[in-house]
C-alpha cells in the first residue's frame, strides 16, 4: 500500500475576481522511503498541491479530490482541524523561508520541545533531550546555546536547519519540503541538500520536494513529476524525465537552460541563444480551454485548443499528457532527447 | 474541465491535428486589464457604507457652516432677552439660550470654527509634516538622528501647559487655538511620511532616477511623495477630527474660544448650570461634535481600508 | 589607456559607515568592496559571482557612481568618475545604466509604462518636443518585445518577464554604451529567464553594449559572460577569461562555489563530486584576518591567518588571490 495516494485533486481559490484554478486533476503516488521532487514555475499549483493535502490552505480555497490516501487513512472526510492534528505528527513541513515559519518570540528551544509535548506527550526534560538530539542531526553547532537563542540571531542555513530538526522531530514518515534552498547561497544549498540526503537514509523518510530547480531535484529525487497551469504535464524517473521527455514543455524547460554547467567542460560555442518559450504561464483565472501550455506550445494543433490531453503511460513509472503522442505523424523524433 | 479519453481519438476530426495558428496562441503573456490606482481607491472606498455616509454629513455640515448663517434671520450674537431658555420650536429650531440667542444659529457658526479649525490643522499638518518627514526620511543618517529627536521633545512637552501659556500670551481667539494646535499635531504625520521615505527610497526604481542624474527634488515629489500618498492622506484624515476636538475641548474648558464666539465646546460650556432643566441646550452641540467625529473617523477609516487594502484583514 | 577597455576600475574600496551612535569615536565600518580592480573591455560582459553579502551589487552600484567610492578610482575612457561631483558626473548619467533584480520595485506602481521609459530621457532633458520622444519610446517598446498600445498602462498588469524588459527599455533610452546588470533574471520563472537572456545578448550584438553581469547564476554567467570575477567578502578572490576560469579553477572558494551547483543531468549528478564549505559566510562587519576565504577553506596554512593574499597573474589573463594556488599553478605552467 503507497504512503501516499492523491486521486483527481482540485484546488480552487475563490477571490474577488473570480475563482483561480490553481490545482486541476492532479494524481500521484508515493510509496513508502520513496521520494518524488515536483517542478514547476510560479503559479504552476506545485505548493497549493500539497498544501491543500495538509489541510494549510487558507478557507477561501475549496479542495476536492476523489480520494486522498495518507498512511492508510483516507483524508477526504476529515475535517480541516482534526487533518492538521492527524498529519502534524507524520508529516513534516520544511518551507522556502524558515523565518516566517518560526516564531521570532520564542527560542528554539522551546519551538521544538512544543510540538514533541503535543504530539508524543514527552515530559519537559525528555523533549529537551529529544530537542538536543534533533539539533545534533541536523548538524548545528554547539546545540545547547542554540536552544536559548531566538531565530533572528541564527544564519539562513542555520534556521533551515532548525526548521528541518523541527520537521523531523515526531518521525515523520512523510516530509513535504517546499522550495527550502531557494532562499539561500549556493554554497549553503549544498549543505542543506547534503543534509537532506543524508537524513532520508537514515530515517527511512519520504520527501516531496518542490522546486523550481531541476537540479535540486535531480540531487535529491528519484522521480520527478512536471505540473505547469495546475496540472501534471509529464511524470517519471529523473533519467527519463531528463534523457526521455515527452511534453513539449519539459522539452523547454531543460533546454532553457544554458547546457554547459560549471562543471562540466564542453567548450562549446557559448554565448548561443537559449531556447525560450515565448510569452508566460498562463492566468489561473481564465485557463486556456484545453492544454495549458498549448498557447506556448511550438508544436501546438488545434485540438491542444480544444480538449486538455489524456494522461499517457509510455513505461510503469513515465508517462505525459500531450497530444503530439498520438499525432506522432508530425512528432519530430529528435525533439526526445535534450540538447 | 474536459480531459479527452485515450480511445477518443479515433472520433477526433483530422483537421483538429493541424498546427495551431499563431494568432490563437496569444503567447505574449496575459495582461489584467485594471483601473488606475484612484480609480481603484475611489470603488473600494465608495463600496464602505459609513464612509460613504460620513462623506455625506460632512459634505452638508461643510454647506450649513458656509452657507447657513446667510439665510439665518439670526446673528450668533444677537441676544433677545424676552424670548430667552425657549425650549425647540418652530421659530427657533434648536431652541434659544437664556440669553435669547438661536441655538441653531450658533451651532452653525460652531461648525464654521470647527470646520476652520480642521482645514488649517490639515493644511499645516500636510506642510510641515510632509516636508520635515520626508527631509529626515530622505537624508537620513545623522540629519534623520538630529531631527528625530526634536520631535521627541517636543512630544515630551506637556500640551495643556504650554497651551495655556500661549492662551494667555496671544490671548483666547481662533488664531490662538489653532496656532497651540498645530505645534505638534504634525508631528504623527512626519513621522509616517519619514518610514514611507525611508522604506520606499530602496526602491530600486528611485536608484534608476538616481542614475539619470535625477535631482534630490525631482526623485522626492516625482517618487518618494507621490508613492506615501495614501499613509499621508489616511494620517491627515484622523487627524482632521483630533484637532476639531481639541479645539472643542479647550473652548469647553474655557481657555478657547471666548463668548460671544459660538464655538461646539464653548456652547457645551454655558449649557452646563442648564443641564437638569434645559438638557436640549447642552444636546444639540455635542450632537454636532459627536456625529461629526464618527463621520471623520468613518471616513478615515474608510480611506485607510481603501488607500491600502493589505491593511484589511 | 587600451581602446578595447571601456571602463577601469583600480583599488575600489566601498566601506559604510553602519555606527549607531550619534557622538561615537570609534566608527564600525562595513567593507562592502575592499580593493577591488577590473577592467571592461568594450562590448564585452564581465560576470561577476559570489555569494550574497560578497559584495557585488555594492561593486556594481559604485562603478556607476550611485555611492561615492571611500578610494580608489573608476575611469571611464579616461576621465576619473570617482571624485567627481553629482552636477559633474551629469554627462556619464546618459552613458551608464543599470538593469535590476526585483522588477517589481524597480518600475514605479504610480507611473505608466511610457513615463517610466521617458523618465531618463526628460532627466537629461534630450528632446525639447513630446512628439520626437514619444517616438523614441515607442521604438524602444517595439524592441524590447511589447507593443506600443502598452505605453498607457500601468506595471503592475504586467507579468515579472514583460516588467523586466520595461526595465530594460528604460536603461537603453539614453543610449548607454555600459549596462550593469543587477541579478536581472534570479526573480524570473525558469521559462522566462531565457526570454531575457537572449534579449540581452541580441541587444549587446546590436548595440555594442559592456555588460557587468551581476548573478549568482554559475551556469548563465558562464553562458553569457566573457570574462568573469568571483568575490568573496569584498575581495575579489579570482578573475580570468571564462574558458580559461571554468576549466582552471584555482582558488578554493571557486571551486567549492562551482561544484555545489546542483546538476539537472542524472549522469553528471552522480559523477559530480560535491564540495561541502563548512559554516557561514562570515560578516563583512568583522572579516577575519589575512586570508578572507580561511575560515571556510579546507586547505588552510598558517600564512593565510596573517598575510592577505594579492591577486597574482598566472598568466592567460587569470588572476587568483590565493598564497597556495597561485604559487602551485604558476609553477606547474612553467614546467
Amino acid at each position: 500500500m503507497p504512503l501516499l495516494i492523491l486521486d483527481d485533486l482540485n484546488a480552487t481559490f475563490h477571490i474577488a475576481a473570480g475563482d483561480v484554478q490553481a490545482v486541476r486533476g492532479l494524481s500521484l503516488q508515493l510509496e513508502e522511503g520513496e521520494s518524488i521532487g515536483i517542478v514547476g514555475e510560479s503559479g504552476s499549483g506545485k505548493s497549493a498541491a500539497m498544501l491543500s493535502v495538509m489541510g494549510l490552505l487558507p478557507a477561501t480555497c475549496e479542495v476536492s479530490a476523489r480520494s486522498i490516501v495518507f498512511n492508510n487513512i483516507e483524508l477526504t472526510r476529515i475535517g480541516r482541524r482534526d487533518l492538521r492534528k492527524l498529519l502534524g505528527k507524520d508529516i513534516g513541513m520544511v518551507f522556502q523561508d524558515p523565518m516566517t515559519s518560526l516564531n521570532p518570540l520564542y527560542t528554539i528551544g522551546s519551538q521544538l520541545t512544543e510540538s514533541l509535548r503535543l504530539h508524543l506527550r514527552y515530559t519537559p526534560r525528555q523533549a529537551r533531550e529529544r530537542a538536543l538530539e534533533l539539533l545534533r542531526m541536523v548538524e548545528i553547532p554547539s546545540p545547547e546555546t542554540r536552544l536559548k537563542q531566538y531565530p533572528y540571531e541564527l544564519s539562513g542555513g542555520m534556521r533551515q536547519r532548525v526548521m528541518i530538526a523541527s520537521a523531523i522531530s515526531c518521525n515523520p514518515k512523510l516530509i513535504i519540503a517546499d522550495e527550502p534552498t531557494t532562499a539561500l547561497d549556493v554554497t549553503i544549498q549544498a549543505q542543506i541538500l547534503d543534509l537532506l540526503m543524508s537524513l532520508k537514509q537514515k530515517l527511512n523518510v519520504s520527501i516531496v520536494l518542490i522546486s523550481h530547480d531541476l537540479g535540486v531535484i535531480t540531487s535529491l529525487c528519484r522521480r520527478i513529476l512536471v505540473m505547469y497551469g495546475g496540472m501534471m504535464v509529464e511524470t517519471g524517473t529523473t533519467r527519463e524525465v531528463f534523457y526521455d521527455a515527452r511534453h513539449p514543455y519539459t522539452w523547454g524547460l531543460l533546454r532553457s537552460r544554458p547546457s554547459g554547467s560549471p562543471q562540466t567542460q564542453s567548450a562549446d560555442g557559448a554565448r548561443g541563444r537559449l531556447v525560450s518559450l515565448p510569452g508566460a504561464p498562463p492566468d489561473m483565472l481564465h485557463p486556456p480551454p484545453g492544454c495549458p501550455f498549448a498557447p506556448r506550445c511550438p508544436h501546438a494543433m488545434r485540438i491542444c485548443n480544444e480538449y486538455i490531453p489524456p494522461i499517457t503511460d509510455f513505461s510503469s513509472t513515465h508517462a505525459a499528457a500531450c497530444h503530439l503522442v498520438y499525432a506522432n505523424a508530425r512528432l519530430p523524433k529528435k525533439e526526445a532527447s535534450h540538447g | 474541465m474536459q480531459r479527452l479519453e485515450q480511445n477518443a481519438y479515433r472520433t477526433v476530426p483530422p483537421n483538429l491535428f493541424d498546427p495551431l495558428p499563431s494568432e490563437e496562441k496569444q503567447a505574449d503573456g496575459w495582461i489584467r486589464p485594471s483601473a488606475s490606482y484612484w480609480q481603484d481607491v475611489w470603488m473600494r472606498f465608495t463600496r464602505n457604507k459609513t464612509a460613504l455616509f460620513g462623506l455625506v454629513f460632512i459634505g452638508l455640515m461643510a454647506l450649513f457652516a458656509i452657507f447657513g448663517p446667510l439665510f439665518s434671520p439670526y446673528p450668533y450674537d444677537g441676544m433677545d432677552m424676552l424670548s430667552g431658555n425657549q425650549p425647540p420650536n418652530s421659530v427657533h429650531w434648536f431652541g434659544t439660550d437664556k440669553f435669547g440667542r438661536d441655538i441653531f444659529t450658533r451651532v452653525m457658526y460652531g461648525a464654521r470654527i470647527s470646520l476652520t479649525v480642521g482645514v488649517f490643522a490639515a493644511m499645516i499638518n500636510l506642510l510641515i509634516g510632509v516636508v520635515y518627514g520626508s527631509v529626515s526620511g530622505y537624508f537620513g543618517g545623522r540629519v534623520d538622528m538630529v531631527m528625530m529627536r526634536i520631535v521627541d521633545i517636543l512630544i515630551g512637552l506637556p500640551s495643556l501647559l504650554y497651551i495655556v501659556l500661549l492662551m494667555l500670551v496671544l490671548g483666547s481667539n481662533l488664531v490662538s487655538v489653532i496656532i497651540a494646535l498645530c505645534i505638534t499635531s504634525w508631528i504623527g504625520t512626519a513621522r509616517v511620511v519619514r518610514g514611507q521615505v525611508l522604506s520606499i527610497k530602496h526602491n530600486e526604481y528611485v536608484l534608476a532616477a538616481m542614475l539619470a542624474g535625477a535631482t534630490n527634488r525631482y526623485i522626492l515629489f516625482r517618487h518618494l511623495l507621490p508613492n506615501s500618498m495614501g499613509p499621508i492622506i489616511v494620517s491627515t484624515a484622523f487627524l482632521i477630527p483630533s484637532a476639531i476636538f481639541s479645539e472643542a475641548f479647550l473652548s469647553f474648558l474655557g481657555i478657547g474660544i471666548n463668548v460671544p464666539m459660538a464655538s461646539w465646546g464653548t456652547l457645551a460650556n454655558e449649557a452646563i448650570p442648564m443641564l437638569q432643566s434645559r438638557p436640549y441646550q447642552m444636546l444639540f452641540p455635542v450632537a454636532a461634535i459627536s456625529l461629526t467625529m464618527f463621520s471623520l473617523n468613518f471616513i478615515g477609516d474608510g480611506l485607510r481600508d481603501s488607500l491600502d487594502p493589505r491593511l484589511k484583514k | 589607456m587600451d581602446d578595447a577597455v571601456l571602463m577601469r576600475v583600480e583599488n575600489l574600496k566601498m566601506h559604510f559607515d553602519v555606527s549607531k551612535r550619534l557622538f561615537s569615536k570609534k566608527k564600525t565600518l562595513l567593507k562592502a568592496v575592499d580593493d577591488v580592480s577590473l577592467s571592461l573591455r568594450r562590448g564585452r560582459t564581465f560576470g561577476l559571482v559570489g555569494e550574497s553579502g560578497c559584495g557585488k551589487t555594492t561593486l556594481g552600484r559604485t562603478i556607476v557612481r550611485l555611492y561615492k567610492p571611500t578610494a580608489g578610482r573608476i575611469w571611464y575612457s579616461d576621465a576619473d568618475l570617482s571624485p567627481l561631483s553629482d552636477a559633474a558626473l551629469m554627462p556619464y548619467r546618459s552613458k551608464m545604466q543599470m538593469i535590476f533584480q526585483d522588477s517589481f520595485s524597480s518600475l514605479n506602481p504610480r507611473m505608466m509604462v511610457g513615463d517610466i521609459i521617458a523618465e531618463p530621457l526628460r532627466i537629461q532633458h534630450r528632446f525639447a518636443s513630446a512628439r520626437e520622444e514619444r517616438e523614441l519610446v515607442e521604438a524602444l517598446v517595439e524592441r524590447i518585445g511589447l507593443r506600443k498600445d502598452h505605453i498607457s498602462r500601468y506595471p503592475h498588469e504586467f507579468s515579472g518577464g514583460q516588467r523586466q524588459r520595461i526595465g530594460i527599455a528604460r536603461a537603453l533610452a539614453n543610449t548607454p554604451e555600459f549596462i550593469v546588470c543587477d541579478e536581472p533574471i534570479s526573480a524570473l520563472d525558469v521559462s522566462i529567464q531565457a526570454q531575457v537572456i537572449n534579449l540581452l545578448l541580441d541587444l549587446q550584438d546590436q548595440m555594442g553594449l559592456t555588460y557587468l553581469f551581476v548573478s549568482h547564476d554559475l551556469s548563465m554567467v558562464r553562458h553569457i559572460s566573457h570574462e568573469v570575477g568571483v568575490m568573496y567578502l569584498g575581495h575579489m578572490v579570482e578573475t580570468a577569461p571564462v574558458h580559461e576560469l571554468y576549466s582552471h579553477m584555482l582558488h578554493p572558494y571557486t571551486e567549492a562555489l562551482m561544484s555545489a551547483v546542483p546538476q539537472a543531468d542524472p549522469d553528471m549528478a552522480e559523477k559530480s563530486r560535491r564540495i561541502i564549505l563548512q559554516g557561514d559566510v562570515p560578516t563583512p562587519i568583522d572579516p577575519p584576518s589575512g586570508c578572507p576565504f580561511r575560515t571556510r577553506c579546507p586547505y588552510p596554512k598558517p600564512i593565510c591567518e596573517q598575510v592577505m593574499p594579492a591577486l597574482q597573474d598566472v598568466g592567460h589573463g587569470h588572476f587568483v588571490a590565493c598564497h597556495q594556488a597561485a604559487g602551485s599553478n604558476s609553477s606547474a605552467r612553467s614546467i
